[in-house]
């Protein structure tokens, strides 16, 4: 049987499209398995720098392209760990900061202030205050409605004054009632909640000069 | 029409040759396509960048430059990046996290210190580092070759905002007179910042020990007036509770005594630092004169930054 040379349309393409199509599929891959370790190193970087919502957030990204990678999972635990030791001292998320989180995804971002936490003698020592105006909030406060035109409300100022400086912000919570007149007269720093006008009167305002 | 033999129609080693081809363009396309997918990444997260930087969440907008510079290859790029990612920081108030972009972004570019060292400034005076951040807007000022109108009155008005931070009103009203287009406003300001005094909050504590006259060496009458008010109300109701020997009454009232004057001595100290602090404010204000600079994130990795007053 005589075979026929195969003319040059008929003839065979050999390796080199194969080659140039695996080795695209390869640059793809890397570049995908780049992607993934950018974000690795980035999860990595945010850890270790304290912003605990941050590196969780990069490192369920990785988690989500790749499940069954274990340092992604490792920064992971981390974080979440890091995040509930800002929230309270026992890991116990501290009342609203959670339900804040959840509703507000960029609270993810933001992290609190050291002087959220009370020291334990300051914490004694405010106790039975920090009880009467909680009685106050939870019993007193829903019937006569919010009646305060600062904001933070005195009493959430008060709690937040004796959480920082102890017995002071007894002292704190005298001075605010009365240059409150004075603020709203002032009219200085309006903030609109819930459709009402009230002036933002924050601690920082008078507690800058003791650090 | 005799069938042909089964063999024939199987698909043997010639067949599989003939399909080579086809199966090699497929994944030829398929490379093709992935490979811009993956390139098409970095705009994502640069408008992703934008978009948040619009809405004000500062810090989320910082972590995509930060991606934005991990991904780039270039360090020009990366250095641009970073320094986006370090303004981004600073607008969020993190000052130490913004520090350590800009380090990053001088190492890789030393082409962008100018953009590094007036963020540094910035950040500088956020943190009340006045010293520091005359320091960099004094290079700022020696490195620029031939700055224009706009970027030395800015860098003037910084200048001598780092300095009046640090008591040197002199120093701050020899930067003003750098400046370009003259600003009576603030030297005015600055003339009348001379002439007054700070009060002294110690002094002001002490005083309040008699009801509200801390808060009125401060100039707040109408606190000090409530102040007084107040204590002589409460200090009456001790006086006539002790006279009729109702001890309980005492102790409660005694309580709230207590705690208006120590409010009072409190608030004289308060009113003090208050009053320096709005006297300090309003004298900047005037100096800075609405200068304020924004970069064109739009234009990263280029780093392009545009002033205003």
């Amino acid at each position: 049987m005589i075979r026929k040379r195969p003319t040059k349309n008929q003839r065979s393409p050999g390796p080199w499209p194969g080659l140039l199509g695996l080795t695209l599929v390869c640059i793809a891959a890397a570049r995908a398995a780049d992607g993934r370790s950018v974000d690795l190193r980035l999860a990595a970087e945010l850890c270790g720098e304290g912003s605990w919502g941050a590196c969780l957030v990069e490192s369920r990204r990785v988690l989500a392209a790749d499940p069954g990678n274990a340092e992604a999972a490792a920064l992971e635990n981390r974080a979440s760990s890091g995040l509930s030791c800002v929230r309270g001292e026992t890991g116990r998320p501290r009342g609203g900061r959670v339900a804040r989180d959840l509703a507000d995804p960029s609270a993810a971002f933001r992290r609190p202030s050291d002087g959220d936490q009370p020291c334990r003698t300051r914490f004694l020592l405010t106790a039975p205050v920090r009880w009467a105006i909680l009685l106050y909030r939870a019993q007193i406060a829903p019937a006569l409605g919010r009646r305060c035109s600062l904001l933070p409300s005195c009493s959430e100022y008060t709690l937040q004054a004796l959480g920082r400086h102890g017995l002071l912000g007894i002292a704190m919570y005298a001075d605010r009632a009365v240059r409150e007149p004075s603020v709203v007269a002032e009219a200085r720093n309006p903030v609109f909640e819930r459709g009402r006008r009230r002036y933002a009167d924050p601690v920082e305002a008078h507690d800058w000069w003791m650090k | 029409m005799k069938a042909p033999p089964a063999r024939c129609r199987r698909p043997g080693v010639g067949a599989a040759a003939k399909r080579l081809p086809r199966a090699v363009a497929a994944v030829v396309w398929t490379g093709a396509l992935l490979a811009p997918a993956r390139a098409a990444e970095p705009d994502v997260s640069r408008r992703l960048a934008i978009d948040l930087d619009a809405r004000g969440q500062h810090e989320a907008a910082a972590v995509e430059y930060r991606r934005l510079a991990l991904s780039a290859d270039d360090a020009a790029e990366q250095a641009g990046y970073y320094w986006a990612a370090a303004y981004e920081y600073r607008r969020a108030g993190l000052s130490d996290l913004a520090a350590r972009m800009l380090d990053r972004a001088e190492d890789r570019s030393p082409a962008l210190r100018a953009p590094v060292a007036l963020l540094r400034a910035e950040t500088a005076l956020d943190d009340g580092r006045a010293a520091e951040a005359e320091f960099h807007i004094a290079t700022l000022i020696e490195g620029a070759a031939a700055p224009d109108e706009t970027l030395r009155d800015f860098l003037a008005r910084r200048l001598a905002r780092a300095r009046l931070l640090q008591g040197d009103v002199d120093g701050a009203a020899a930067a003003l007179n750098d400046l370009t287009a003259p600003s009576d406003k603030a030297r005015q300001s600055l003339a009348r910042y001379r002439r007054e005094h700070d009060r002294i909050p110690w002094i002001g504590g002490a005083l309040g020990a008699v009801p509200g006259l801390g808060y009125a060496y401060s100039g707040e009458f109408a606190n000090a007036a409530r102040s007084l008010l107040l204590n002589g109300l409460f200090i009456f109701g001790m006086a006539h509770t002790a006279e009729r020997e109702q001890w309980g009454a005492f102790a409660i009232i005694s309580f709230f005594e207590l705690t208006w004057y120590t409010g009072s001595i409190y608030g004289g100290m308060d009113a003090a630092h208050r009053h320096n602090r709005e006297r300090l404010e309003a004298c900047l204000t005037d100096i800075d004169g609405g200068a304020a600079y924004s970069a064109d994130l739009g234009r990263l990795p280029l780093v392009s930054i545009s002033f205003g007053f």
